[in-house]
């Protein structure tokens, strides 16, 4: 292509760059993506009742639990941030999925050595 | 937030601040837009792609490495659900004529109203020799010409060597420059 030419494509590819998303797509979007990012309901620092809640567990049940908890003291009273409780909750995924392959091996091995 | 670069914005989200998110959002939304409308030339997909590829990186931006390129990470995101949504379409067409259906195919580049009004044959002919491209070519060439990537940050985003991208753009341009000539006549 000549110089004349290659100009003339780059304009041409600058008027045909894609149009922006219409406004009211785009909210729709924001408004989506803003449910995922602020956990819908859940707060971004939590009291220990509403991390019962996320947990799905009683809140006498936490007392097991509060020593593992990722949880920092604000005026005497036990608060966790929410982003810190996912991590908390994918590291114990991590450790059960580890254990369950564990688990899978040992069982495999005493059924190779006849073991039921 | 305009202080912050992107790797600071995530660091600020990691550690639960969520209008940080917001800022990377305002910051690349535009770009994640173009580029899944180029890939799947239809709106409605690429809306589609553009959510989703923003909810991976909520959710996965534990893995995200600083110094990697926040933008760059975020297009391969979008790449891969555009084509992943490509190859869905496409199933669903074979399928659909299969069945001897007149199923509607993915659309082909749609000219925005703008376009309409001061539409010229010469743009027409540049529009559909684009969407023509072989995929990786119309990639290549929307990131360089409609976003204005350095070749670095192309390869990153293709995952490709840089002398690969230009040559990739090269043939892309040449193929426009050809239809532009023979339209000529």
């Amino acid at each position: 292509m000549d110089e004349r030419a290659e100009r003339e494509l780059s304009a041409i590819l600058s008027e045909i760059r894609p149009a922006p998303l219409p406004a009211g797509e785009l909210l729709a979007v924001r408004r989506a993506l803003s449910a995922e990012v602020r956990g819908a309901g859940a707060p971004e620092v939590m009291t220990l009742p509403e991390v019962a809640e996320f947990l799905r567990i009683d809140e006498a049940d936490l007392g097991e639990i509060l020593d593992e908890l990722p949880a920092f003291e604000l005026a005497g009273r036990l608060r966790v941030r929410r982003a810190r409780l996912v991590e908390w909750i994918e590291h114990r995924e991590r450790t059960w999925r580890h254990a369950a392959g564990a688990r899978t091996v040992g069982a495999a091995t005493r059924i190779g050595k006849g073991v039921a | 937030m305009t202080e912050f670069d992107d790797d600071d914005l995530v660091r600020m989200y990691r550690d639960g601040d969520a209008d940080a998110f917001d800022a990377l959002f305002d910051r690349h939304h535009a770009t994640a837009w173009r580029f899944a409308r180029a890939i799947l030339g239809d709106g409605d997909g690429a809306r589609e792609v553009l959510q989703e590829s923003f909810l991976a990186v909520a959710r996965t931006a534990r893995t995200y490495t600083p110094r990697a390129r926040f933008r760059s990470w975020l297009l391969r995101i979008v790449r891969n659900r555009a084509l992943n949504l490509l190859a869905a379409e496409k199933r669903r067409r074979e399928a659909l004529a299969a069945r001897g259906s007149d199923g509607a195919g993915v659309a082909a580049a749609e000219p925005s109203p703008a376009d309409h009004a001061i539409a010229g044959e010469r743009r027409e002919r540049v529009r559909a020799a684009m969407a023509a491209l072989p995929e990786s070519q119309r990639q290549a060439l929307a990131l360089h010409a409609f976003e204005r990537l350095k070749y670095r940050e192309i390869a990153e985003v293709l995952e490709v060597p840089i002398n690969t991208v230009k040559t990739l753009i090269r043939r892309a341009r040449a193929a426009l420059g050809k239809a532009l000539e023979d339209d000529d006549g």
